[in-house]
């Protein structure tokens, strides 16, 4: 298979006693969806967070395209190419979605801060704008503020903004949480579409929706990998059945 | 059009023709309250760029006002008595030229508003009103135990500094250059906010996890609009300091941020003419009620009471019957 875009080599942090992450090391190859799956609690939410630079880890590295993120904040990984989006809608509430596209572009430019020209008028930003709503159907809801779309929309949005970053890698935290069964299935097929363009890591508790994307599954309990393989050994393993599945949903 | 550029408009309509009638009816002195109006303003704008735009209420404004002011004072100073300025080997001789003041009441307030604001934006909420306010003391206790420039007593300048083509002296001159600064900066300020950079500025105060998720950096962009909030208000403060030819600690003390804060306010915060607005009102209500009663300041806080608690869009907010952020 392809080589791996993003390396992730025992990474380690703990609050306190409690180890959120453990020893973790995991890959993510062009054209797949790697899902990390595990019980509340699992480490997950870390492990993405210190993916994304939010939180430094104890030990351990991550690796862009072969290259160490360790020291490089938030912001500039995105620039090398990692792109997330969260559990709870992370959107400018008072901006439509038009505008918080705009500040997608603007930071996926690399040339952020012109002084004097109206965005508004800005066909640097206008036009993959208008693609963008297009591509994620949300033209018809453009110039409201985000703040007033409906949640699915916000949902919609978050992905979108991902992708106006034109990332190497997408890390996506839950992005099926709180969405319907129409929600789900639709977000199900866009991702389907979207890891031809771009590998995600996708941490996501609809066992429906992770079994119908993944091509790879990591099973993370307790802040250590338990299990790791394509959907099908995941199912059939004993320790996986035991720790997470057994108690679950599946 | 709508009631709020309507109402800018009246406004500024108004207070250019009131300078005007005043002019004609030879009233000085209300042409030098309303360059007060407009100088105030100029400051209020400063600040609202980092208070309404980049959420970021500084409490230490009075810093870069007065450092705009002594700018001026200690320019002038020298070219009035003819003595130069001697820093290490080189000699100034001052300057009382406005447009060279000016730019160094510029370029310093902006150097001063760099180093508190490195400082300072680590911080948010309570901490960063806690230590602009710190800083800008820091600033006022120096100013008072500096003797080189008068120390506690400020500077005097007897004659007002020049501006080429103009008697800088005649009330309704003057007037008219600080009303064309003050339109300049609104310009400049409108165009900011409508630009690339007061879009993440704005996005900034919204939400900042999400500036950064798009590979922004909050810090530097707070940062900017903290240098240019300074670099405006030093500007005011050098005006300030001409109108009156005069300075003292008095323009550093928290009094002053807390006043250019009551402009913004009072006006509408976020809105471009609301500085303006609050700067008339508050100018008009102290000199109409302190001519009335020695307790003007009761009723102004009774007004700032009635805004922030029920038109929190500041008048400009009541005016447009519509809500920004508050």
């Amino acid at each position: 298979m392809d080589k791996a875009i993003l390396e992730v080599h025992n990474l380690s942090r703990s609050f306190g006693a409690l180890r959120a992450c453990d020893e973790v090391s995991l890959t993510l190859k062009a054209g797949e969806i790697h899902a990390l799956i595990g019980p509340n609690g699992a480490g997950k939410s870390t492990l993405i967070k210190m993916l994304a630079g939010e939180i430094e880890p104890d030990s351990g590295d991550i690796l862009l395209d072969g290259k160490s993120l360790r020291g490089v904040p938030a912001h500039k990984r995105v620039h090398q190419g990692l792109a997330r989006t969260f559990q709870v809608s992370s959107i400018i509430p008072e901006y439509s979605a038009r505008q918080n596209l705009f500040l997608a572009l603007m930071g996926a430019s690399g040339s952020p801060l012109g002084f004097f020209t109206r965005t508004s008028t800005d066909t640097a930003l206008t036009k993959p704008a208008a693609a963008l709503l297009d591509e994620f159907d949300l033209s018809m809801r453009a110039d409201i503020p985000a703040a007033n779309i409906s949640h699915g929309e916000r949902r919609q949005l978050e992905v979108a903004l991902a992708v106006a970053l034109q990332p190497r890698v997408l890390l996506m935290d839950e992005p099926m949480a709180g969405m319907g069964t129409d929600g789900t299935a639709a977000l199900t097929s866009r991702l389907q579409e979207l890891k031809q363009r771009v590998p995600i890591l996708l941490v996501e508790h609809d066992m429906e929706a992770v079994f119908a994307l993944a091509d790879t599954l990591s099973v993370l309990v307790y802040g250590q990998i338990i299990a790791s393989g394509t959907a099908a050994e995941i199912r059939s393993s004993r320790a996986v059945r035991d720790a997470y599945l057994g108690h679950g949903k599946s | 059009m709508r009631r709020e550029t309507l109402f800018n408009f009246t406004l500024a309509g108004g207070l250019l023709g009131l300078a005007i009638v005043a002019w004609f009816v030879d009233e000085p002195f209300v042409i030098t309250l309303l360059t007060k109006v407009f100088i105030f303003a100029i400051a209020g704008t400063g600040l609202n760029l980092a208070l309404g735009n980049g959420g970021l209420v500084s409490l230490g404004h009075a810093a870069f006002f007065g450092i705009g002011g002594y700018a001026m004072a200690i320019l002038a100073s020298h070219a009035q008595s003819f003595e130069p300025m001697v820093i290490g080997p080189l000699t100034f001789d001052g300057t009382k030229s406005m447009p060279v003041i000016w730019l160094v009441a510029i370029l310093a307030s902006a150097f001063a508003a760099l180093l508190i604001g490195l400082l300072s934006l680590r911080t948010s909420g309570v901490y960063f009103i806690m230590i602009t306010l710190a800083f800008a003391q820091m600033i006022y206790y120096f100013a008072i135990s500096w003797p080189a420039y008068g120390g506690e007593d400020g500077i005097s300048i007897y004659v007002r500094n020049n501006f080429p083509g103009l008697n800088t002296l005649d009330p309704i001159q003057f007037f008219g250059l600080i009303a064309l600064l003050l339109v300049i900066v609104l310009w400049l300020s409108s165009t900011l906010v409508r630009s690339r950079f007061g879009v993440a500025l704005d996005a900034t105060r919204q939400n900042a996890q999400r500036v950064t998720s798009v590979g922004l950096s909050p810090f530097t962009i707070r940062l900017i609009a903290f240098v240019i909030s300074g670099a405006i208000t030093g500007l005011a403060g050098a005006l300030y300091a001409d109108l009156n030819r005069f300075v003292s600690p008095s323009m550093l003390s928290w009094q002053v941020s807390g006043e250019i804060m009551v402009f913004v306010i009072l006006g509408g915060v976020a809105r471009l003419f609301g500085p303006l607005a609050g700067a008339a009102l508050f100018i008009g209500m102290e000199h109409y009620l302190g001519g009335i009663s020695e307790f003007w300041q009761f009723w102004l806080g009774l007004l700032l009471l009635i805004v922030v608690l029920w038109g929190r869009g500041g008048l400009l907010g009541v005016v447009a019957g519509e809500r920004r952020h508050g």
